[in-house]
């Protein structure tokens, strides 16, 4: 298994690809063997994604049974998808966290009952909550990062793209919390991922 | 405000503005289908939100947690024992217009190699639920009654259903699947090698169940269900639900 340590999440290669990240993506030659049914090169997948994947899904559910369900979900629909993922649509990694994503939305969205409501309601803390910081040694430097770019965003688009992403919101819901029009919220989310994807030196 | 698209068409007008909404995940189903439309025929949007998602990629690796070690485990021993999806024709956002049919094509095609085909099982319950909810529904009566009846147990992404298949005619019961969102429509269609026909649009019998009877099933076809503007389509415009072989 010569190319499981290559694919360690905490090697520092993948901030050297962050100008070039489809192309020099070490995950695309694992999902290539992951697409030809490889479960060796599923389980080197996994490890180099996972924590991702469960971090950001328990962001936005907050439960942790639930969480740990849909991350094995996503997991498992990541196996069962990978002949269709192409570098044309990025990386490997931001391939699996869109299924993520939008899953855990997903779940967030077809389960709202009016106690979950109330529940998502608290949910208003993730713009302030960014300060909890990975635990995971190996993402530290890139919380880092996240951390400082964020900051570099006006108010207005940090509480939008944070409420949007790590709270599952919808842009509708995004309006109503923050109490500014939707079209307003619409042009944050925007502008704040154009300013945050310049700031991290994710190629446009 | 300009609302001039990158590529200068007027359909898109303002939809540029709605790409990192798309990127967040925070649009409703319509437009989203909206968005998904407009990004098959604009490569500019597509690259945009392509570097949107390497954007949310890092927010999301700046919050990592490792799952327990019996997520690890639970996945490991699942994926042995799941069946992958074949290739589809392509990128979902490449091809425009016309084309979009082929890809669902191919993409129905891949799908009818991955779902199960069962006989009976759990259809029996399913169909019993589904012949109280429509007793005024003859035409079902009697596909569920019919002596040569096929049945197919398919999955939806939420919720399940059943497939009853008796000569040219078909019904579809499902459980347990959500609505399909605002101004949307579940529209049920059967598919064969180049040739997508409408087979109507499914109706809520309530509490999570919809149900759709339509003729017109030839051999080899396959029944799929996409979800479409409110009122249907004339052919599929998002990829399938579900797709379910019909044997024999």
């Amino acid at each position: 298994m010569g190319d499981v340590s290559f694919l360690r999440p905490d090697r520092s290669s993948r901030r050297g690809a962050r100008n070039a990240e489809g192309a020099s993506d070490p995950l695309v030659a694992v999902m290539h063997r992951v697409a030809r049914g490889d479960e060796d090169a599923f389980t080197s997948l996994y490890d180099a994604v996972a924590a991702p994947v469960h971090g950001l899904v328990l962001r936005v559910l907050r439960n942790p049974a639930q969480s740990e369900e849909v991350t094995q979900e996503v997991m498992v629909e990541v196996w069962r998808q990978a002949a269709r993922y192409s570098g044309d649509r990025g990386s490997v990694r931001s391939w699996v966290l869109t299924i993520a994503h939008r899953r855990a939305v997903d779940r967030v969205r077809s389960a709202q009952s009016g106690a979950d409501r109330e529940d998502r309601a608290g949910r208003k803390d993730v713009v302030r909550e960014f300060d909890e910081v990975s635990e995971v040694v190996e993402h530290r430097m890139e919380a880092e990062q996240v951390r400082r770019a964020l900051t570099g965003l006006t108010v207005l688009q940090r509480e939008a793209v944070t409420l949007a992403y790590y709270g599952g919101y919808t842009h509708r819901e995004c309006a109503d919390l923050l109490d500014v029009p939707l079209g307003t919220v619409k042009t944050r989310l925007r502008d704040g991922l154009i300013r945050l994807r310049d700031e991290m030196g994710v190629s446009a | 405000m300009s609302v001039v698209t990158p590529s200068g068409r007027n359909e898109a007008d303002h939809l540029d503005t709605l790409t990192g909404a798309y990127a967040l995940d925070a649009l409703d189903d319509v437009e989203r289908v909206r968005v998904e439309r407009h990004l098959r025929e604009c490569a500019e949007c597509r690259a945009e939100v392509t570097s949107f998602a390497e954007t949310t990629a890092r927010l999301a690796a700046g919050v990592a947690v490792p799952p327990p070690v019996s997520v690890r485990d639970a996945v490991l021993a699942e994926v042995g024992r799941t069946r992958q999806l074949s290739p589809a024709s392509g990128p979902s956002h490449r091809r425009g217009g016309p084309a979009v049919a082929a890809r669902w094509l191919a993409g129905a095609a891949a799908l009818l190699l991955a779902v199960g085909v069962g006989l009976g099982t759990a259809a029996w319950q399913w169909r019993d639920e589904a012949r109280q909810a429509q007793q005024a529904a003859s035409g079902l009566q009697d596909v569920l009654a019919a002596p040569d009846r096929q049945v197919v147990d398919v999955e939806f992404p939420q919720g399940r259903g059943t497939v009853v298949a008796a000569g040219q005619d078909v019904a579809l019961v499902t459980q347990d699947v959500p609505g399909p969102g605002e101004d949307l429509a579940y529209q049920m269609w059967f598919v064969a090698e180049g040739d997508i026909r409408s087979a109507g649009l499914l109706e809520p019998t309530g509490g999570g169940q919809w149900w759709a009877e339509a003729s017109g099933l030839r051999s080899g076809d396959a029944v799929a269900v996409s979800v479409e503007p409110a009122g249907g389509s004339t052919q599929p415009t998002t990829d399938p639900v579900m797709v379910a072989p019909i044997p024999g």
